[in-house]
């Protein structure tokens, strides 16, 4: 038989022990069966190993892109500025307030420029009285010279009676033209002042027109800058809330996942209780496949079955898989004595 | 643009209309005048008929409001509307005047 001659060599040739072909065959079952539980069960460690090994990565590489995912959700909302991090919401604040900071000096240089325009016309007006003046002072110093000639003309009519009085009226007539002289140099500074005045005057209001021109005046160019920013910077600051939200749920989503292979790890250490399940059935096959070696008559023996029972089950450490074998020898369930060997730690 | 008082008790109202620019820095001086040496001891200019303005204008107003509290008067502007109401939003003209409205 096929089974002879594959077992003869591991269940015969053995001095003084005589089995049975049941034995044979029961032997046989046994260490086939030990044979290709170990085999398997070395296969399952050394796959599930590999996998385990794969996962743990996946689950760094994960973790990973989480953080990187995480990091880019708190750098995409700030930049840099001379060395120190600017959260973009408050952008659109610095440039408003820049804004702003600029018209209102355009509205302080327009109130001195219109300020200095008044003051000027204001030194216009008393410009224009003191020439007044001055041509009041032309009038009254030509009658006094009027006055001058005809009191030397009455002075000559009188003789040398009134030769002092003559001499008075040649001396009126001489502070008289120093008068006129004094007069003609006033009006002429005055008229140059004015004159100095009306060009300041014009240059401000060229200079408004130009302003004007540009648009500066009616800021127009001002109200729609800052409709435009108002509407650039919302844009933008919505922009960014949505990456972030985005970027956001990607996190959690990259975090849920490492949490999933995580457990998949965990689940995956299943073949170390299956490795201690397949070696204490090895080990009790093999107990059973020396009995049946070595003690043939035995297997007739109840005190004898009962001593293999007993040995077996005392060689198991793995608690569940004694367990079962205690109710199966002996139809109960004996207090199980803990055996802390470390391994059933799951 | 034009301007007319109005003296009510030891308020003077002056209704400015039409538009104030560079160019009425000539017709807005009485109005200075006014504030200034009149006897009123608060001054409300009402721009509710003013429909532009520039920064001049704006310039004529702060004017105003100056010479105002140099003489110890109070100076108040009241109903800005259309464009003038955005000129002032635009330069918070509320914190340099008194805006009423």
């Amino acid at each position: 038989m096929l089974l002879e001659m594959e077992m003869g060599n591991s269940l015969e040739g053995r001095e003084g022990v005589s089995t049975s072909a049941f034995s044979r065959i029961l032997l046989g079952t046994v260490e086939s069966s030990n044979k290709i539980l170990r085999e398997t069960s070395v296969d399952v460690e050394h796959q599930a190993g590999q996998l385990s090994d794969l996962f743990n990565k996946l689950t760094l590489a994960t973790e990973g892109q989480a953080e990187r995912l995480s990091s880019l959700v708190s750098q995409v909302s700030k930049v840099d500025h001379e060395g120190q991090e600017v959260d973009l919401a408050t952008i659109p604040v610095f440039l408003k307030q820049s804004l702003e900071e600029v018209s209102n000096r355009v509205l302080v240089l327009s109130k001195q420029g219109v300020g200095l325009i008044y003051s000027l016309d204001q030194i216009l007006k008393e410009m224009s009285e003191l020439n007044g003046c001055i041509r009041d002072i032309e009038g009254i110093n030509r009658q006094t010279r009027l006055l001058s000639l005809n009191a030397q003309i009455e002075a000559a009519r009188a003789g040398d009676v009134a030769s002092g009085f003559q001499v008075v009226s040649m001396e009126m007539l001489k502070v008289s033209e120093g008068i006129d002289r004094l007069a003609t140099r006033m009006l002429t500074s005055t008229q140059s002042v004015t004159s100095s005045i009306q060009e300041v005057i014009s240059s401000i209001k060229d200079e408004y027109q130009e302003l004007s021109r540009i648009g500066a005046l009616d800021f127009s160019v001002q109200i729609d800058a800052k409709k435009s920013l108002e509407i650039l910077m919302d844009a933008l600051v919505n922009r960014n809330s949505d990456i972030q939200s985005v970027l956001g749920d990607s996190t959690e989503e990259a975090q849920a996942i490492a949490n999933d292979i995580r457990q998949v790890v965990m689940t995956m250490q299943f073949q170390d209780r299956m490795k201690q399940r397949t070696d204490a059935i090895v080990d009790v096959m093999e107990h059973l496949s020396r009995f049946v070696e070595n003690n043939p008559d035995g297997m007739n023996s109840e005190a004898e079955c009962n001593d293999l029972a007993q040995t077996i089950i005392d060689g198991i450490t793995l608690t569940e898989v004694r367990t079962q074998f205690q109710r199966t020898f002996f139809g109960e369930s004996e207090e199980v004595e803990e055996i802390d060997d470390g391994i059933e730690l799951f | 643009m034009k301007y007319r008082f109005d003296e009510r008790g030891d308020t003077l109202y002056v209704n400015v209309s039409d538009v104030l620019t560079f160019e009425d820095h000539e017709v807005f001086n009485p109005v200075i005048q006014e504030i200034e040496d009149g006897p009123a001891a608060n001054v409300v200019v009402d721009l509710q008929e003013l429909k532009t303005v520039d920064s001049a204008g704006i310039g004529l107003l702060l004017l105003a409001n100056d010479r105002a509290k140099k003489k110890g008067k109070s100076f108040k502007i009241s109903n800005l509307q259309g464009h003038v109401a955005v000129v002032a939003e635009l330069f918070k003209f509320d914190q340099l005047v008194d805006v009423i409205n």
